[in-house]
């Protein structure tokens, strides 16, 4: 397992994938940032707490399915892309080894993304007119940050399958078109939440707040949906068969 | 233990299919310790899938495959660990340079020293691509690529496929003498898969040839070239004419005549002489006659085109 988790670290070296991600997770405090400079120029401005709040939902929301659904379907589909799975396949390393190291690399790449839109975060909200920025303020930034991160993360499973099973990045990227999708119609019902994973994000840091949903069952249904999900990934990649 | 001469690759009655076609039709094949096979084949003949279920790819439909006394299964790792391999066009992460690819195969394997990087590197002529992006890398340097990442743990056993797969004349001799090398040197066992003739009768031990997923054959090389017929080879203004003469005058039986019009004699082959001056008495021009020596592609199309005309007529029936 090690040893896979030491390929895979090295497999992301120099990869252009680390920019875009780095650049697409910007893109929710850079859009909070116009909308908070332009509702302070019509006399209502934004706190850090505000501006922190809608970084957090507009990841949970939209945007992080769909980022890092494109990680998982790099992660986990350009080993059939890039024509190595009839290589990798043929060493002596369990297929699940891979499978865990790939969700390792995929959970540290999450985290990392949550710093940087964190990090991100400050010079825009700055930029955008938010003035200073106190310690505990900062620290309950980053935490939300990174707690939004893990909840998108533990959805991506499904998107990973369906890169692998599709053997490209175009399945799983409609995929998760159609998971953000799926994700922002059902988070309108609480009664749906719990059957669409990609709505529990945003429900747990939207909806829970709001009193919409209770806190615990859908972290339940995610952490399901996470374990079933990499299980599911097992099966399919050690009974996989290479012929093309 | 395997010992020189032991069976270390064995497939039972391996047979693939894909839908309602037969890739592959109960195949026996035998590699033995230290030999180089040669597994012939014309393109789609099968060699691919074969390969494929050698390493574990693809589940065979019937039959199994065992390497060193262990049956190879989907997923399975304990034989791989015996082999180094290379499947048709080789792949590699197109962001890493050539001896990062090499640093991810050794992080897989497990392998102590990094100086076995820089051994691969120098064994395959990769000493000025080191740097360079794999995603830049022409198609033959890709294939030594292949090849260094297929040699870095110094496998017992080297399962290629189509080695020399886009390289040049320089490129394919290169590899053909490192192969040579790597037997004498290691004792290292190779089955490469080829659909060039040439490349593979200046190497291998041992041949098989697969046509249409079956095995016609499995020999010796030096059994075939010892078996390898000499013929007269003319080339003659009119062949029927010519045949006719060669059977009445000469009772010669054992000819063929090539699609291109071309008379191989494989009798009378001290008379030389005389068919030519026969044959020109009768005002037959022979504007070549030759004396030669049926070749591995003589033998690997005969064989071939036998069990296509042998199928073409078993699918028209009786």
């Amino acid at each position: 397992m090690f040893r896979a988790l030491h390929a895979e670290v090295l497999k992301l070296k120099a990869s252009p994938m680390l920019w875009i991600s780095a650049v697409g997770i910007s893109f929710a405090p850079f859009l909070n940032a116009i909308v908070c400079a332009t509702t302070a120029s019509r006399g209502t401005p934004w706190t850090w707490e505000r501006f922190t709040e809608q970084n957090v939902n507009l990841i949970a929301l939209l945007l992080g399915t769909m980022l890092f659904g494109l990680l998982a379907c790099y992660v986990f589909g350009r080993e059939f892309v890039e024509g190595t799975a009839k290589h990798v396949f043929t060493l002596p390393l369990t297929r699940t080894a891979m499978v865990l190291a790939k969700f390792a690399v995929l959970f540290v790449w999450s985290m990392a993304l949550g710093v940087v839109a964190f990090a991100s975060s400050l010079p825009l909200g700055w930029i955008a007119g938010l003035g200073r920025l106190s310690t505990t303020v900062a620290a309950k930034a980053l935490s939300d940050h990174l707690y939004v991160a893990i909840l998108v993360y533990l959805a991506m499973p499904l998107t990973s399958l369906v890169a692998l099973v599709g053997r490209g990045y175009l399945p799983p990227m409609v995929f998760a078109a159609f998971a953000t999708l799926a994700g922002v119609v059902a988070m309108n019902s609480s009664k749906y939440v719990f059957i669409v994973p990609w709505s529990i994000p945003g429900a747990m840091v939207f909806g829970v707040k709001r009193g919409l949903v209770r806190w615990g069952n859908p972290l339940v249904v995610l952490a399901l949906t996470f374990i079933a999900g990499v299980m599911l990934n097992i099966v399919y990649v050690e009974t996989a068969q290479v012929d093309t | 233990m395997h010992g020189a001469g032991s069976t270390i690759i064995c497939t039972n009655g391996l047979t693939k299919v894909f839908g309602r076609h037969k890739a592959v039709d109960g195949l026996n094949l035998r590699l033995r310790k230290g030999e180089i096979y040669g597994f012939l084949g014309r393109n789609g003949a099968g060699k691919t899938t074969t390969i494929r279920m050698m390493l574990g790819l693809v589940r065979p439909t019937e039959g199994h495959v065992e390497i060193m006394g262990e049956r190879v299964k989907p997923g399975g790792t304990r034989t791989l660990r015996h082999l180094g391999t290379l499947v048709e066009t080789p792949g590699f992460y197109p962001n890493l340079s050539v001896y990062d690819n090499l640093e991810v195969q050794r992080r897989l394997m497990g392998l102590k020293r990094p100086a076995a990087i820089d051994e691969a590197i120098e064994l395959t002529g990769l000493g000025r691509e080191r740097g360079r992006k794999a995603g830049t890398l022409s198609t033959g340097t890709r294939q030594r690529l292949g090849l260094a990442r297929a040699l870095l743990h110094k496998p017992e056993i080297l399962v290629l496929d189509e080695p020399t797969n886009g390289l040049d004349p320089a490129g394919i001799k290169e590899v053909r003498l490192l192969l040579r090398r790597l037997v004498d040197e290691t004792g290292t066992t190779i089955f490469m898969s080829s659909h060039i003739l040439t490349e593979v009768e200046q190497l291998v031990t041992r041949l098989g040839i697969i046509s249409r997923g079956r095995l016609l054959e499995e020999i010796d090389y030096e059994e075939l070239r010892a078996r390898s017929r000499a013929y007269l080879e003319l080339q003659v203004s009119d062949t029927g004419a010519a045949v006719r003469i060669l059977g009445e005058r000469f009772r010669v039986r054992d000819l063929t005549v090539q699609e291109d019009g071309k008379i191989r004699v494989f009798e009378c082959l001290d008379r030389a002489g005389e068919v030519n001056t026969a044959l020109v008495s009768s005002e037959i021009m022979v504007s070549r006659l030759v004396f030669n020596e049926e070749s591995l592609e003589d033998h690997f199309m005969k064989l071939t085109q036998e069990d296509y005309h042998v199928q073409s007529a078993s699918r028209r029936g009786p």
